[in-house]
């Protein structure tokens, strides 16, 4: 003991600090564990096992490492006056340890100039992955031991980590006997019959387990739940497939008791992403029964996380894509769908094999991860395209701040052609490309010596068998993934740019870029041209799509030549949803028509919020100029329907159609948006943004903003009554 | 050989089978008095004016006689004096001047047609001509079916049936499939109301039928127009007598989406006729007695 703390608080800190290996890992395992030992546990409503992060301000995230909430930990020193010079030593001590001295001190100057320009970033966090956390319910954790002891004797010499390894399974079996005591205690003044049955069930599983297997899915559910809030709550990967083998042997209402129960804490946990059905190498469906009972609860109960995929293959049943609409029907955009004839060639393009690319399912908002063998980043950086042409109508500077951020690629005014302006575009995108892998990988090479994570090392093959952490360079595949925001704007800009300065010479650069410059001040014209032009990326116009495919293309193509720190490739993405308006907010005034700070960017890979207007099957033909395979961070495309239109007879085969059209095209990801009535009345105050929300009027179907004022209160009307 | 059209509209899913592009011609035979599609009436060129969307900005003005400022600022427009040359739309921005109505070869239309292609595949959709009324371009409208078969789309035709049967039978021939209106049976109220007399429409249908015809019958319900309780009385005797040949038929709830463009066409109409969707499923009940099964269009 290096240390003699009197204090029984910040358990993960002591013993942390108290480990005197040289191994940051095993300092970390030997906090965590001691922190299982320590830190208050509780059930949740269903009686679910909760661990870890109770009662503590110094804790570990999968995102974050080792790291202080100072909020709380202030809110302690103050609650205990005894503690609290021994708590501020603490403090002080483990600072140099947390995950942000490292990053603010090394690198997030770099960072935060280019990010602060809402232009690129890379690193900064550490990422989403899906450790196979399910092994401990189907092999237990003594197998694990075993597997530890056998790598140990092999890779001699590298017993610090193996130590890090078997802390942390100590620490699972701790929690295990915690929690069989808890449940005993509260069985001895519980009067509830039925908080009496699960107590007894949570009894009955720790009885075993964690170390050895579960036996039903009950048991599974509850040490499911207990390694989900261990390792911190992230995606719980191909749920339908890992669990179906409990699923089976158990009795039919005693299992979809648990699986609403775990589905609430999903809910209440707000989990990112758990995946359904799909192929296997041999093009076999996976479907079943557990398949079905989820889809059939959602719609039920309206379940809005967590976030839901599916995967359609060539050999997906016609029921279930039926059974998918119905729970689309139900308005939560649920379930995410997913390509896997598209994503698996994705996959295989980043190295890894056919069997493992079927194994794929979705984590984070809508990243493509190999479970239980990968760190695929997720998200690793983000690129605004959109910036990057701003970048390059003035030579490399950031029109909304005035720095110097970019490449100097010239000024636009002396390119004589378009070909001089789409080059000095492709350089500067290759720019931002360079730095985002650059800044991130130099983040990777810090991460694995500062960030590891001896929890995930344990599920996370690879790791064991090379005597390396999951962040150091351990799971088998270490791909990394870039994403791309702000897509059509930059499009929509280069078509104006091609079309009206170079064909058409309605206007010169130096009269755009001081147009721009003004943001459009004094350029009312201009302004209204450029907004007004049908040269718009969604509308299935030729012209415009071709240039979207050169580019996008280009930008994935270029990443998939880029190594990680890890020891893959990157590769690109678009799911930019929420976040896209921060995108849209730095963007300055832009040749497409976009002022400065209009924060209406494209919420996928399709066209900018009211410039498509020609319906789905125009967007689908334009995306579908880009090339799916490329990309294998996740490619997003979001349609949005009116619930009228979508619930009708006609609704189910229209959907089905669009869905099988474009993924038998080659398309990547859908998500269908059955439109709120919330949408509807933005609409109607701001119909600029809503040229193709389509909605029904008797038996027509008509685009929203072209009905009169009555009429859109109508629908309005009657789409609050659906809601209802 | 050319088409007069205004639209081609991408994603229709109430106009036939499946998912289809519907290509909307101008000119019709008839005048019903609450036509949805008043800009399809006229062959010629026609300029909507949608005085709500001006803002008064004066783009529009200056180069001819037809657009005036008027005294309380508003932009004036008159109508007798427009050329229909488009400069105004052109320059309005704020969407608030349209052309309507333009010509086009068989391949400009199936160069948009034929994009969505795939759709109609996996959806048993296709291309439906609509008007105004494809009866009265027969030359063109047989042709472009024809082309849109040789590339493997099928074609469905909306109409009002009132056209030489020559073009129907050759439709037929062509495999379309009809979307036939029926907008009455009494020979003085159609009159009235549509300015024609039903003898050749109904005369068309039943050929149609006796070739057996794929067609749908679409019975277009205008509240205190033709859903009288005698109106309804005689279509349902008129279905029954042909129940035997018909699928369906399709109740086409009358809704005032035409009433605001013909406004902007500066066309008088009857804006007092209420939404037809509250009396459907009344209309529906009498109408079953037939024996045809009768949909209610959007459900």
């Amino acid at each position: 003991m290096k240390y003699n703390f009197k204090t029984k608080l910040e358990p993960l800190a002591r013993g942390f600090l108290n480990c005197e290996s040289e191994y940051k890992g095993k300092r970390i395992a030997a906090g965590w564990r001691l922190a299982q030992a320590e830190c208050p546990i509780s059930f949740n409503r269903d009686y679910l096992p909760l661990a870890f992060r109770q009662g503590i301000a110094i804790t570990f995230d999968y995102g974050d490492g080792v790291y202080c909430e100072d909020e709380i930990f202030d809110q302690i020193v103050a609650q205990n006056p005894d503690d609290a010079d021994e708590l501020k030593e603490i403090r002080k001590l483990i600072d140099p340890y947390l995950v942000y001295s490292y990053v603010f001190k090394n690198l997030w100057t770099e960072q935060q100039r280019q990010a602060s320009v809402g232009w690129l970033w890379g690193g900064g966090w550490l990422g989403h992955a899906v450790p196979a956390l399910w092994d401990v319910c189907k092999y237990g954790t003594a197998s694990l031991r075993e597997k530890i002891e056998k790598y140990r004797e092999i890779n001699a010499g590298n017993d610090d980590f193996y130590d890090s390894l078997t802390y942390m399974v100590d620490a699972i079996d701790l929690l295990g006997a915690r929690f069989y005591n808890l449940a005993q205690e509260q069985l001895q003044t519980c009067t509830d019959p039925e908080a009496i049955e699960k107590l007894e069930n949570v009894k009955r599983t720790f009885d075993h387990a964690p170390q050895q297997p579960c036996r039903d899915f009950v048991e599974a559910c509850i040490v499911y739940v207990m390694m989900m809030s261990l390792d911190g709550i992230d995606s719980p990967g191909h749920f339908d497939q890992y669990m179906y083998d409990f699923w089976k042997v158990t009795d039919p209402e005693q299992r979809e008791k648990y699986l609403n129960y775990i589905w609430q804490y999903f809910e209440d946990t707000r989990t990112w992403n758990l995946c359904l059905s799909g192929s296997d190498e041999n093009g076999n469906d996976l479907t079943n029964d557990l398949t079905y009972a989820i889809l059939g609860m959602i719609r039920k109960y309206r379940y809005e996380a967590p976030n839901v995929t599916l995967r359609w293959h060539k050999n997906t049943p016609e029921e279930l894509m039926k059974v998918v609409h119905q729970t689309l029907a139900a308005g939560t955009g649920l379930p995410g769908l997913y390509n896997d004839e598209v994503v698996c060639t994705a996959m295989e393009r980043l190295g890894i094999s056919k069997k493992d690319a079927h194994t794929y399912v979705m984590n984070g908002c809508n990243q493509i991860d190999i479970p239980g063998k990968s760190h695929q980043g997720l998200e690793d950086g983000e690129v605004s395209i959109g910036k990057v042409l701003e970048l390059t109508l003035h030579n490399g500077i950031s029109a909304t701040t005035g720095s110097d951020n970019g490449l100097h690629t010239g000024d636009p005014v002396d390119f004589a052609t378009f070909e001089e302006f789409y080059d000095a575009f492709i350089k500067q995108l290759d720019y931002a490309v360079d730095t985002a892998t650059y800044l991130s990988n130099l983040h990777q090479s810090f991460d694995a010596k500062h960030a590891q994570n001896p929890l995930r090392s344990l599920f996370i093959e690879g790791c064991i068998e090379k005597a390396l952490d999951y962040k150091d360079r351990g799971p088998i595949y270490g791909n990394g993934q870039i994403l791309a925001e702000t897509i059509a704007d930059a499009i929509d800009s280069l078509a104006a740019i091609k079309k009206y300065v170079y064909e058409e010479k309605r206007y010169t650069m130096a009269e755009l870029i001081d147009a721009l410059n003004k943001n459009f001040e004094g350029y009312d014209e201009m302004y209204q041209f450029l907004k007004n032009s049908p040269l718009k990326f969604g509308n299935d116009i030729e012209y415009v799509d071709t240039i979207a495919g050169d580019v996008i293309n280009h930008f994935n193509t270029r990443l998939l030549s880029i190594e990680t720190f890890r020891g893959g490739h990157f590769s690109g993405g678009c799911s930019p949803f929420m976040r896209a308006a921060d995108w849209g907010f730095h963007l300055g005034a832009l040749p497409n028509g976009k002022k400065k700070g209009e924060t209406l960017a494209a919420d996928s890979i399709g066209a900018t919020p009211g410039f498509d207007k020609n319906g789905p099957t125009a967007v689908i033909n334009s995306c579908l100029h880009f090339d799916h395979t490329l990309p294998g961070s996740g490619f997003v495309l979001n349609l949005k329907f009116d619930k009228d239109i979508f619930v009708s007879s006609a609704g189910e085969n229209t959907f089905l159609s669009l869905w099988r059209s474009y993924f038998e095209r080659g398309g990547q990801m859908m998500t269908a948006t059955v439109v709120s009535p919330d949408e509807l009345i933005d609409a109607q105050a701001h119909p600029e943004n809503h040229a193709n929300l389509i909605v029904r009027v008797g038996g027509f179907s008509g685009k929203f903003v072209d009905l009169p004022k009555e009429l859109q209160d109508n629908v309005i009307a009657r789409t609050l009554h659906c809601h209802a | 050989m050319t088409l007069s059209y205004f639209n081609i509209q991408k994603f229709c899913i109430h106009d036939g089978p499946g998912i289809r592009t519907t290509v909307f011609l101008k000119g019709c035979p008839l005048n019903c008095l609450w036509c949805h599609n008043p800009e399809s009436k006229h062959t010629r060129v026609e300029v909507m004016f949608h005085a709500e969307k001006c803002t008064g900005c004066g783009r529009c003005l200056g180069f001819c006689d037809a657009r005036k400022r008027g005294e309380d600022g508003r932009i004036i427009f008159d109508r007798s004096l427009c050329t229909a040359c488009g400069k105004c739309a052109e320059r309005c921005f704020n969407h608030a001047i349209r052309v309507c109505g333009k010509q086009g070869s068989i391949e400009d239309i199936l160069e948009q047609v034929r994009k969505d292609k795939p759709f109609y595949e996996t959806s048993g959709g296709g291309m439906t001509i609509s008007g105004g009324e494809p009866a009265m371009q027969p030359e063109a409208v047989l042709a472009l079916i024809e082309a849109a078969k040789a590339e493997g789309i099928a074609s469905a035709i909306e109409t009002c049936g009132f056209g030489n049967r020559e073009f129907f039978i050759r439709a037929h021939e062509l495999g379309a499939l009809f979307l036939f209106d029926i907008k009455g049976i009494d020979p003085e109220k159609h009159k009235a109301n549509t300015g024609v007399y039903p003898d050749l429409i109904h005369k068309n249908l039943d050929m149609l039928l006796e070739m057996g015809a794929k067609v749908i019958i679409r019975l277009p319900l205008i509240p205190g127009k033709n859903d009288s309780e005698e109106d309804l009385r005689l279509l349902t005797q008129f279905l029954a007598q042909r129940k035997d040949r018909v699928d369906h038929a399709d109740i086409m709830a009358y809704h005032e989406l035409g009433v605001s463009k013909s406004h902007q066409l500066g066309v008088d109409v009857d804006d007092t006729i209420p939404a037809g969707k509250a009396f459907a499923e009344g209309w529906r009940s009498v109408l079953r007695e037939s024996g045809v099964e009768i949909r209610i269009s959007g459900e």
